[in-house]
Protein backbone atom coordinates (compact mmCIF):
# COMPACT_ATOMS: atom_id res chain seq x y z
CA UNK A 1 0.00 0.00 0.00
CA UNK A 2 2.79 2.29 0.88
CA UNK A 3 4.51 1.88 -2.47
CA UNK A 4 1.23 2.34 -4.34
CA UNK A 5 0.47 5.48 -2.40
CA UNK A 6 3.81 6.87 -3.34
CA UNK A 7 2.75 6.92 -7.00
CA UNK A 8 -0.01 9.39 -6.15
CA UNK A 9 2.34 11.61 -4.32
CA UNK A 10 2.71 12.62 -0.76
CA UNK A 11 -0.70 14.15 -0.16
CA UNK A 12 -2.64 11.09 -1.40
CA UNK A 13 -0.67 8.88 0.89
CA UNK A 14 -1.22 11.22 3.78
CA UNK A 15 -4.96 11.72 3.27
CA UNK A 16 -6.50 8.65 1.68
CA UNK A 17 -10.17 9.12 2.65
CA UNK A 18 -12.89 11.54 3.80
CA UNK A 19 -11.35 12.02 7.22
CA UNK A 20 -8.13 12.63 5.41
CA UNK A 21 -9.70 15.42 3.37
CA UNK A 22 -10.93 17.14 6.50
CA UNK A 23 -7.48 16.76 7.99
CA UNK A 24 -6.01 18.21 4.83
CA UNK A 25 -8.15 21.35 5.01
CA UNK A 26 -7.37 21.78 8.71
CA UNK A 27 -3.73 21.26 7.91
CA UNK A 28 -3.79 23.98 5.25
CA UNK A 29 -5.46 26.43 7.62
CA UNK A 30 -2.96 25.60 10.32
CA UNK A 31 -0.10 26.01 7.89
CA UNK A 32 -1.38 29.38 6.68
CA UNK A 33 -1.75 30.67 10.25
CA UNK A 34 1.65 29.36 11.16
CA UNK A 35 3.39 30.99 8.22
CA UNK A 36 1.54 34.26 8.74
CA UNK A 37 2.51 34.32 12.41
CA UNK A 38 6.12 33.54 11.59
CA UNK A 39 6.16 36.29 8.98
CA UNK A 40 4.82 38.81 11.49
CA UNK A 41 7.21 37.65 14.20
CA UNK A 42 10.20 38.09 11.94
CA UNK A 43 9.13 41.52 10.68
CA UNK A 44 8.97 40.49 7.02
CA UNK A 45 6.47 43.20 6.28
CA UNK A 46 6.09 46.25 8.48
CA UNK A 47 3.41 45.29 10.96
CA UNK A 48 3.72 48.47 13.01
CA UNK A 49 0.73 50.07 11.37
CA UNK A 50 -1.50 47.34 12.78
CA UNK A 51 0.03 47.40 16.23
CA UNK A 52 -1.14 49.24 19.31
CA UNK A 53 1.17 51.77 20.92
CA UNK A 54 2.31 49.28 23.51
CA UNK A 55 3.14 46.64 20.92
CA UNK A 56 5.39 49.08 19.09
CA UNK A 57 7.64 49.44 22.11
CA UNK A 58 10.33 46.75 22.31
CA UNK A 59 11.60 45.50 25.64
CA UNK A 60 14.61 47.45 26.86
CA UNK A 61 16.55 44.50 28.25
CA UNK A 62 19.91 45.85 29.34
CA UNK A 63 20.26 48.17 26.37
CA UNK A 64 20.46 51.93 26.68
CA UNK A 65 20.29 53.05 23.06
CA UNK A 66 17.52 51.49 20.99
CA UNK A 67 17.61 52.58 17.36
CA UNK A 68 14.66 51.28 15.38
CA UNK A 69 15.09 53.92 12.69
CA UNK A 70 18.54 52.70 11.72
CA UNK A 71 20.14 56.15 11.79
CA UNK A 72 22.99 55.13 14.11
CA UNK A 73 25.90 52.84 13.28
CA UNK A 74 26.90 50.03 15.62
CA UNK A 75 29.96 52.07 16.64
CA UNK A 76 27.82 55.08 17.46
CA UNK A 77 25.42 52.97 19.50
CA UNK A 78 28.41 51.54 21.34
CA UNK A 79 29.96 54.91 22.15
CA UNK A 80 26.61 56.48 23.16
CA UNK A 81 25.96 53.50 25.41
CA UNK A 82 29.39 53.97 26.98
CA UNK A 83 28.55 57.64 27.54
CA UNK A 84 25.31 56.68 29.30
CA UNK A 85 27.15 54.03 31.33
CA UNK A 86 29.56 56.71 32.57
CA UNK A 87 26.65 59.00 33.44
CA UNK A 88 24.83 56.23 35.27
CA UNK A 89 27.93 55.26 37.20
CA UNK A 90 28.49 58.86 38.30
CA UNK A 91 24.90 59.82 39.03
CA UNK A 92 23.19 56.60 40.17
CA UNK A 93 20.38 57.49 37.77
CA UNK A 94 19.38 55.74 34.57
CA UNK A 95 18.99 57.04 31.06
CA UNK A 96 17.77 55.53 27.79
CA UNK A 97 17.54 56.71 24.21
CA UNK A 98 14.87 55.50 21.79
CA UNK A 99 15.02 56.41 18.10
CA UNK A 100 12.03 55.54 15.95
CA UNK A 101 10.99 56.31 12.39
CA UNK A 102 7.43 57.40 13.01
CA UNK A 103 4.98 58.02 15.83
CA UNK A 104 2.22 56.48 13.68
CA UNK A 105 -0.07 59.36 14.51
CA UNK A 106 0.39 59.31 18.29
CA UNK A 107 1.14 62.51 20.16
CA UNK A 108 4.81 62.39 21.12
CA UNK A 109 3.93 63.06 24.76
CA UNK A 110 1.64 60.02 24.87
CA UNK A 111 4.08 57.70 23.13
CA UNK A 112 7.02 58.90 25.19
CA UNK A 113 5.16 58.32 28.45
CA UNK A 114 4.13 54.85 27.27
CA UNK A 115 7.80 54.04 26.61
CA UNK A 116 8.85 55.45 29.97
CA UNK A 117 6.16 53.48 31.77
CA UNK A 118 7.12 50.27 29.99
CA UNK A 119 10.88 50.57 30.40
CA UNK A 120 10.68 51.91 33.97
CA UNK A 121 14.01 53.71 33.68
CA UNK A 122 15.35 55.06 36.96
CA UNK A 123 15.35 53.33 40.31
CA UNK A 124 12.19 52.59 42.20
CA UNK A 125 11.53 55.21 44.85
CA UNK A 126 14.18 57.57 43.43
CA UNK A 127 12.46 57.89 40.05
CA UNK A 128 15.68 59.24 38.57
CA UNK A 129 15.20 58.12 34.97
CA UNK A 130 15.56 60.13 31.78
CA UNK A 131 14.22 59.08 28.40
CA UNK A 132 15.21 60.75 25.14
CA UNK A 133 12.86 59.96 22.27
CA UNK A 134 13.47 60.90 18.64
CA UNK A 135 10.95 60.34 15.86
CA UNK A 136 13.08 60.82 12.78
CA UNK A 137 10.43 61.08 10.07
CA UNK A 138 8.17 63.28 12.19
CA UNK A 139 11.19 65.45 13.12
CA UNK A 140 9.96 65.54 16.71
CA UNK A 141 11.80 64.78 19.91
CA UNK A 142 11.06 64.67 23.59
CA UNK A 143 13.01 64.52 26.79
CA UNK A 144 10.97 62.69 29.43
CA UNK A 145 12.13 63.37 32.97
CA UNK A 146 11.41 61.05 35.91
CA UNK A 147 9.67 62.42 39.00
CA UNK A 148 12.89 62.49 41.00
CA UNK A 149 14.76 64.69 38.52
CA UNK A 150 11.98 67.17 37.74
CA UNK A 151 13.56 69.67 40.10
CA UNK A 152 17.05 69.35 38.61
CA UNK A 153 16.00 69.30 34.97
CA UNK A 154 12.89 71.44 34.94
CA UNK A 155 10.83 71.74 31.80
CA UNK A 156 12.61 74.91 30.67
CA UNK A 157 16.01 73.21 30.94
CA UNK A 158 14.67 70.18 29.08
CA UNK A 159 13.41 72.59 26.41
CA UNK A 160 16.85 74.25 26.26
CA UNK A 161 18.52 70.89 25.69
CA UNK A 162 16.11 70.05 22.86
CA UNK A 163 16.56 73.48 21.26
CA UNK A 164 20.33 73.09 21.40
CA UNK A 165 20.09 69.63 19.83
CA UNK A 166 18.12 70.95 16.87
CA UNK A 167 21.06 72.24 14.75
CA UNK A 168 22.75 68.82 14.89
CA UNK A 169 19.51 67.07 14.05
CA UNK A 170 18.83 69.33 11.09
CA UNK A 171 22.22 68.34 9.69
CA UNK A 172 21.40 64.67 10.23
CA UNK A 173 24.06 64.34 12.93
CA UNK A 174 21.94 62.13 15.16
CA UNK A 175 24.80 60.68 17.18
CA UNK A 176 26.16 64.18 17.89
CA UNK A 177 22.75 65.41 18.96
CA UNK A 178 22.18 62.44 21.28
CA UNK A 179 25.68 62.72 22.76
CA UNK A 180 25.00 66.40 23.41
CA UNK A 181 21.75 65.56 25.19
CA UNK A 182 23.40 62.89 27.34
CA UNK A 183 26.18 65.32 28.31
CA UNK A 184 23.68 68.09 29.12
CA UNK A 185 21.56 65.82 31.30
CA UNK A 186 24.72 64.58 32.96
CA UNK A 187 25.93 68.14 33.60
CA UNK A 188 22.66 69.21 35.20
CA UNK A 189 22.29 66.11 37.36
CA UNK A 190 25.91 65.90 38.50
CA UNK A 191 26.10 69.61 39.25
CA UNK A 192 23.10 69.24 41.52
CA UNK A 193 23.91 65.98 43.25
CA UNK A 194 27.67 65.87 42.98
CA UNK A 195 29.44 62.76 41.71
CA UNK A 196 28.51 59.67 43.62
CA UNK A 197 29.90 56.21 43.95
CA UNK A 198 29.07 53.84 41.12
CA UNK A 199 25.57 52.47 41.46
CA UNK A 200 25.35 49.16 43.20
CA UNK A 201 22.89 47.02 41.37
CA UNK A 202 20.51 45.52 43.84
CA UNK A 203 19.38 42.03 43.15
CA UNK A 204 15.89 42.42 44.51
CA UNK A 205 15.09 45.19 42.07
CA UNK A 206 12.62 43.96 39.55
CA UNK A 207 12.81 44.81 35.94
CA UNK A 208 11.19 43.65 32.76
CA UNK A 209 13.12 40.60 31.67
CA UNK A 210 14.85 40.46 28.34
CA UNK A 211 12.47 39.66 25.52
CA UNK A 212 14.70 40.56 22.64
CA UNK A 213 13.18 42.32 19.69
CA UNK A 214 13.31 40.16 16.61
CA UNK A 215 15.67 41.42 13.99
CA UNK A 216 14.54 41.93 10.43
CA UNK A 217 14.98 38.96 8.10
CA UNK A 218 14.26 38.68 4.41
CA UNK A 219 11.36 36.65 3.08
CA UNK A 220 13.62 33.96 1.65
CA UNK A 221 15.12 33.26 5.03
CA UNK A 222 11.69 33.03 6.62
CA UNK A 223 10.45 30.61 3.97
CA UNK A 224 13.52 28.46 4.43
CA UNK A 225 13.08 28.45 8.19
CA UNK A 226 9.41 27.57 7.93
CA UNK A 227 10.07 24.67 5.58
CA UNK A 228 12.91 23.40 7.74
CA UNK A 229 10.74 23.65 10.83
CA UNK A 230 7.87 21.86 9.09
CA UNK A 231 10.10 18.97 8.02
CA UNK A 232 11.53 18.57 11.49
CA UNK A 233 8.05 18.86 13.02
CA UNK A 234 6.65 16.26 10.68
CA UNK A 235 9.40 13.83 11.59
CA UNK A 236 9.05 14.37 15.30
CA UNK A 237 5.25 14.48 15.19
CA UNK A 238 4.98 11.29 13.16
CA UNK A 239 7.36 9.43 15.43
CA UNK A 240 5.55 10.65 18.55
CA UNK A 241 2.11 9.90 17.11
CA UNK A 242 3.13 6.42 15.94
CA UNK A 243 4.49 5.54 19.35
CA UNK A 244 1.64 7.13 21.31
CA UNK A 245 -1.39 6.36 19.14
CA UNK A 246 -0.93 3.71 16.49
CA UNK A 247 1.91 2.57 14.26
CA UNK A 248 -0.18 3.25 11.11
CA UNK A 249 -0.78 6.94 11.83
CA UNK A 250 -0.22 9.03 8.73
CA UNK A 251 2.59 11.49 8.56
CA UNK A 252 0.23 14.42 8.14
CA UNK A 253 -1.61 13.74 11.40
CA UNK A 254 1.65 13.95 13.26
CA UNK A 255 2.44 17.20 11.49
CA UNK A 256 -0.90 18.80 12.32
CA UNK A 257 -0.60 17.67 15.93
CA UNK A 258 2.89 19.09 16.15
CA UNK A 259 1.85 22.43 14.63
CA UNK A 260 -0.95 22.77 17.17
CA UNK A 261 1.37 21.84 20.03
CA UNK A 262 3.96 24.31 18.79
CA UNK A 263 1.44 27.15 18.54
CA UNK A 264 0.34 26.52 22.09
CA UNK A 265 3.95 26.40 23.26
CA UNK A 266 4.68 29.64 21.41
CA UNK A 267 1.77 31.41 23.09
CA UNK A 268 2.77 30.09 26.51
CA UNK A 269 6.35 31.25 25.98
CA UNK A 270 5.17 34.66 24.83
CA UNK A 271 2.90 34.95 27.85
CA UNK A 272 5.77 34.04 30.14
CA UNK A 273 8.09 36.50 28.46
CA UNK A 274 5.55 39.31 28.79
CA UNK A 275 4.04 38.67 32.19
CA UNK A 276 6.41 36.51 34.15
CA UNK A 277 9.65 37.85 32.79
CA UNK A 278 10.31 39.78 35.96
CA UNK A 279 12.82 38.80 38.56
CA UNK A 280 15.47 37.31 36.32
CA UNK A 281 18.66 39.09 35.45
CA UNK A 282 19.89 38.77 31.92
CA UNK A 283 23.62 38.49 31.55
CA UNK A 284 24.17 41.30 29.09
CA UNK A 285 27.51 39.88 27.97
CA UNK A 286 29.32 40.36 31.25
CA UNK A 287 28.18 43.97 31.55
CA UNK A 288 27.00 45.25 34.90
CA UNK A 289 24.27 47.22 33.20
CA UNK A 290 20.82 46.44 34.49
CA UNK A 291 17.34 46.79 33.06
CA UNK A 292 14.92 49.54 34.00
CA UNK A 293 14.88 49.93 37.77
CA UNK A 294 11.18 50.66 38.29
CA UNK A 295 11.23 54.46 38.14
CA UNK A 296 8.03 56.45 37.66
CA UNK A 297 7.26 59.33 35.35
CA UNK A 298 4.56 61.95 35.64
CA UNK A 299 4.80 63.71 32.30
CA UNK A 300 7.64 66.10 33.13
CA UNK A 301 10.06 67.21 30.43
CA UNK A 302 9.71 68.99 27.13
CA UNK A 303 8.90 68.30 23.49
CA UNK A 304 10.47 69.87 20.45
CA UNK A 305 10.75 69.78 16.69
CA UNK A 306 13.63 70.21 14.34
CA UNK B 1 -18.14 10.60 65.54
CA UNK B 2 -15.43 10.90 62.98
CA UNK B 3 -17.83 12.11 60.29
CA UNK B 4 -19.30 14.60 62.77
CA UNK B 5 -15.82 16.09 63.34
CA UNK B 6 -15.23 16.23 59.62
CA UNK B 7 -18.55 18.07 59.21
CA UNK B 8 -17.64 20.58 61.90
CA UNK B 9 -14.26 21.04 60.26
CA UNK B 10 -15.84 21.76 56.90
CA UNK B 11 -18.27 24.27 58.39
CA UNK B 12 -15.45 26.05 60.25
CA UNK B 13 -13.29 26.10 57.14
CA UNK B 14 -16.09 27.59 55.05
CA UNK B 15 -16.80 30.18 57.73
CA UNK B 16 -13.12 31.10 57.91
CA UNK B 17 -12.85 31.42 54.14
CA UNK B 18 -16.04 33.46 54.05
CA UNK B 19 -14.80 35.80 56.78
CA UNK B 20 -11.44 36.19 55.05
CA UNK B 21 -13.22 36.98 51.80
CA UNK B 22 -15.43 39.52 53.57
CA UNK B 23 -12.42 41.29 55.10
CA UNK B 24 -10.44 41.30 51.89
CA UNK B 25 -13.38 42.74 49.96
CA UNK B 26 -13.81 45.53 52.48
CA UNK B 27 -10.12 46.34 52.64
CA UNK B 28 -9.90 46.25 48.87
CA UNK B 29 -12.59 48.93 48.62
CA UNK B 30 -10.94 51.07 51.27
CA UNK B 31 -7.58 50.83 49.50
CA UNK B 32 -9.21 51.75 46.22
CA UNK B 33 -10.87 54.75 47.85
CA UNK B 34 -7.46 55.91 49.06
CA UNK B 35 -6.02 55.43 45.58
CA UNK B 36 -8.71 57.71 44.20
CA UNK B 37 -7.86 60.36 46.81
CA UNK B 38 -4.18 60.11 45.96
CA UNK B 39 -4.82 60.37 42.22
CA UNK B 40 -7.05 63.37 42.78
CA UNK B 41 -4.43 65.16 44.86
CA UNK B 42 -1.97 64.61 41.98
CA UNK B 43 -4.40 66.30 39.59
CA UNK B 44 -4.98 69.09 42.06
CA UNK B 45 -1.25 69.67 42.58
CA UNK B 46 -0.66 70.06 38.87
CA UNK B 47 -3.66 72.37 38.42
CA UNK B 48 -2.27 74.52 41.20
CA UNK B 49 1.16 74.42 39.64
CA UNK B 50 -0.17 75.70 36.36
CA UNK B 51 -2.10 78.42 38.12
CA UNK B 52 1.09 79.45 39.95
CA UNK B 53 3.03 79.69 36.69
CA UNK B 54 0.63 82.13 35.15
CA UNK B 55 1.60 85.36 37.02
CA UNK B 56 5.16 85.00 35.68
CA UNK B 57 3.86 84.51 32.19
CA UNK B 58 1.50 87.46 32.51
CA UNK B 59 4.21 89.79 33.80
CA UNK B 60 6.52 88.79 30.94
CA UNK B 61 3.80 89.47 28.38
CA UNK B 62 2.93 92.75 30.12
CA UNK B 63 6.46 93.95 29.51
CA UNK B 64 5.70 93.95 25.79
CA UNK B 65 1.94 94.41 25.66
CA UNK B 66 0.82 96.66 28.49
CA UNK B 67 -2.66 97.50 27.26
CA UNK B 68 -4.41 94.15 27.10
CA UNK B 69 -6.25 94.61 30.38
CA UNK B 70 -9.32 92.59 29.44
CA UNK B 71 -7.14 89.52 28.88
CA UNK B 72 -5.21 90.01 32.12
CA UNK B 73 -8.42 90.53 34.08
CA UNK B 74 -9.96 87.41 32.54
CA UNK B 75 -6.94 85.40 33.66
CA UNK B 76 -7.05 86.79 37.19
CA UNK B 77 -10.74 85.99 37.41
CA UNK B 78 -10.28 82.45 36.16
CA UNK B 79 -7.44 81.89 38.61
CA UNK B 80 -9.49 82.98 41.59
CA UNK B 81 -12.36 80.81 40.42
CA UNK B 82 -10.02 77.84 40.24
CA UNK B 83 -8.76 78.58 43.75
CA UNK B 84 -12.35 78.55 45.04
CA UNK B 85 -13.43 75.35 43.27
CA UNK B 86 -13.54 72.16 45.30
CA UNK B 87 -15.28 69.37 43.38
CA UNK B 88 -13.72 67.79 40.29
CA UNK B 89 -16.52 69.16 38.10
CA UNK B 90 -16.08 72.71 39.43
CA UNK B 91 -12.32 72.50 39.06
CA UNK B 92 -12.66 71.19 35.54
CA UNK B 93 -14.90 74.10 34.63
CA UNK B 94 -12.63 76.72 36.21
CA UNK B 95 -9.63 75.10 34.60
CA UNK B 96 -11.29 75.21 31.20
CA UNK B 97 -11.99 78.92 31.68
CA UNK B 98 -8.36 79.48 32.61
CA UNK B 99 -7.28 77.52 29.55
CA UNK B 100 -9.31 79.68 27.20
CA UNK B 101 -8.04 82.93 28.72
CA UNK B 102 -4.49 81.61 28.49
CA UNK B 103 -5.14 80.92 24.84
CA UNK B 104 -5.97 84.59 24.39
CA UNK B 105 -2.79 85.58 26.22
CA UNK B 106 -0.66 83.44 23.93
CA UNK B 107 -2.50 84.84 20.93
CA UNK B 108 -1.31 88.32 21.96
CA UNK B 109 2.24 87.06 21.89
CA UNK B 110 1.82 86.28 18.20
CA UNK B 111 1.67 90.04 17.56
CA UNK B 112 4.95 90.76 19.33
CA UNK B 113 7.92 89.11 17.59
CA UNK B 114 10.29 90.39 20.28
CA UNK B 115 8.18 88.73 22.96
CA UNK B 116 8.12 85.49 21.02
CA UNK B 117 11.92 85.59 20.85
CA UNK B 118 12.26 86.43 24.55
CA UNK B 119 14.16 83.61 26.18
CA UNK B 120 12.25 83.93 29.42
CA UNK B 121 8.96 83.72 27.56
CA UNK B 122 10.10 80.64 25.60
CA UNK B 123 11.14 78.89 28.77
CA UNK B 124 7.91 79.82 30.56
CA UNK B 125 6.07 78.25 27.65
CA UNK B 126 8.12 75.08 28.18
CA UNK B 127 7.02 75.06 31.79
CA UNK B 128 3.43 75.70 30.81
CA UNK B 129 3.45 72.92 28.21
CA UNK B 130 5.17 70.59 30.67
CA UNK B 131 2.63 71.31 33.37
CA UNK B 132 -0.24 70.80 30.98
CA UNK B 133 1.24 67.47 30.02
CA UNK B 134 1.48 66.58 33.69
CA UNK B 135 -2.16 67.56 34.15
CA UNK B 136 -3.07 65.32 31.23
CA UNK B 137 -1.12 62.42 32.73
CA UNK B 138 -2.56 62.94 36.21
CA UNK B 139 -6.04 63.29 34.74
CA UNK B 140 -5.74 60.07 32.78
CA UNK B 141 -4.51 58.19 35.84
CA UNK B 142 -7.25 59.70 38.01
CA UNK B 143 -10.00 58.81 35.56
CA UNK B 144 -8.69 55.26 35.24
CA UNK B 145 -8.70 54.73 38.98
CA UNK B 146 -12.13 56.35 39.35
CA UNK B 147 -13.48 54.00 36.71
CA UNK B 148 -12.14 50.99 38.62
CA UNK B 149 -13.45 52.39 41.89
CA UNK B 150 -16.91 53.18 40.56
CA UNK B 151 -17.20 49.75 39.01
CA UNK B 152 -16.04 48.09 42.22
CA UNK B 153 -18.60 49.79 44.43
CA UNK B 154 -21.50 49.44 42.00
CA UNK B 155 -20.96 45.83 41.00
CA UNK B 156 -21.62 42.81 43.16
CA UNK B 157 -20.01 42.01 45.60
CA UNK B 158 -18.57 45.48 46.23
CA UNK B 159 -22.07 46.94 46.22
CA UNK B 160 -22.77 44.96 49.42
CA UNK B 161 -20.09 46.81 51.34
CA UNK B 162 -20.07 50.25 49.75
CA UNK B 163 -23.08 51.54 51.70
CA UNK B 164 -21.78 50.48 55.13
CA UNK B 165 -18.38 52.05 54.35
CA UNK B 166 -20.04 55.28 53.24
CA UNK B 167 -18.55 55.06 49.76
CA UNK B 168 -20.34 56.58 46.80
CA UNK B 169 -19.38 56.99 43.17
CA UNK B 170 -16.79 59.64 42.30
CA UNK B 171 -16.83 62.21 39.54
CA UNK B 172 -14.53 61.94 36.59
CA UNK B 173 -12.27 64.88 35.83
CA UNK B 174 -13.36 65.89 32.35
CA UNK B 175 -13.26 69.29 30.70
CA UNK B 176 -16.78 70.64 30.05
CA UNK B 177 -18.26 70.10 26.60
CA UNK B 178 -16.66 72.18 23.88
CA UNK B 179 -13.45 72.89 25.75
CA UNK B 180 -9.97 71.62 25.08
CA UNK B 181 -8.05 70.04 27.90
CA UNK B 182 -4.90 71.99 27.15
CA UNK B 183 -4.04 75.36 25.72
CA UNK B 184 -3.43 75.04 22.03
CA UNK B 185 -0.20 76.98 22.30
CA UNK B 186 1.86 77.16 19.12
CA UNK B 187 4.55 74.48 19.40
CA UNK B 188 7.99 75.89 19.93
CA UNK B 189 9.72 75.90 16.56
CA UNK B 190 13.46 76.05 16.31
Amino acid sequence: MRSKAKQFGFWRSAFPNQLGNVCFVLFLIGLALFVLQAAFDLNVFDPDDFKSTDERIPALGTRRVVDEAGVLTQDEIGSLTARIDAYEAASKGQMAVFVIRSLHGDAIEDFSLAVAEKWKIGWRGEDNGVLLLLAVDDRENRLEIGYGLEGVINDARAGDILRDMAPFLRRGQYAHAIAFAIDSVSAFVLKENGPEKPAETEDEDEYEGGYPASSGTDAEGVLFCVIAILIVLELIGTIVARIMIHPDVKKSVGLVAMIIILRILLEVLKGMARGGGRGGRSGGGGSSRSGGGGGSFGGGGASGRW
Amino acid sequence: MKSFLVGIGIVVAIAAIGFGWFISQRNGLIALDEDVNKAWSDVDTQLQRRSDLIPNLVSTVKGYAAHEDSVYNGIAEARSKLAGATTPAAKAEADAALTSSLGRLLAIAENYPELKANENFIRLQDELAGTENRIAVARKRYNEIVKRYNMAIRQFPGSLFAGSLGLSTREYFEPPEGHDAVVKAPKVEF
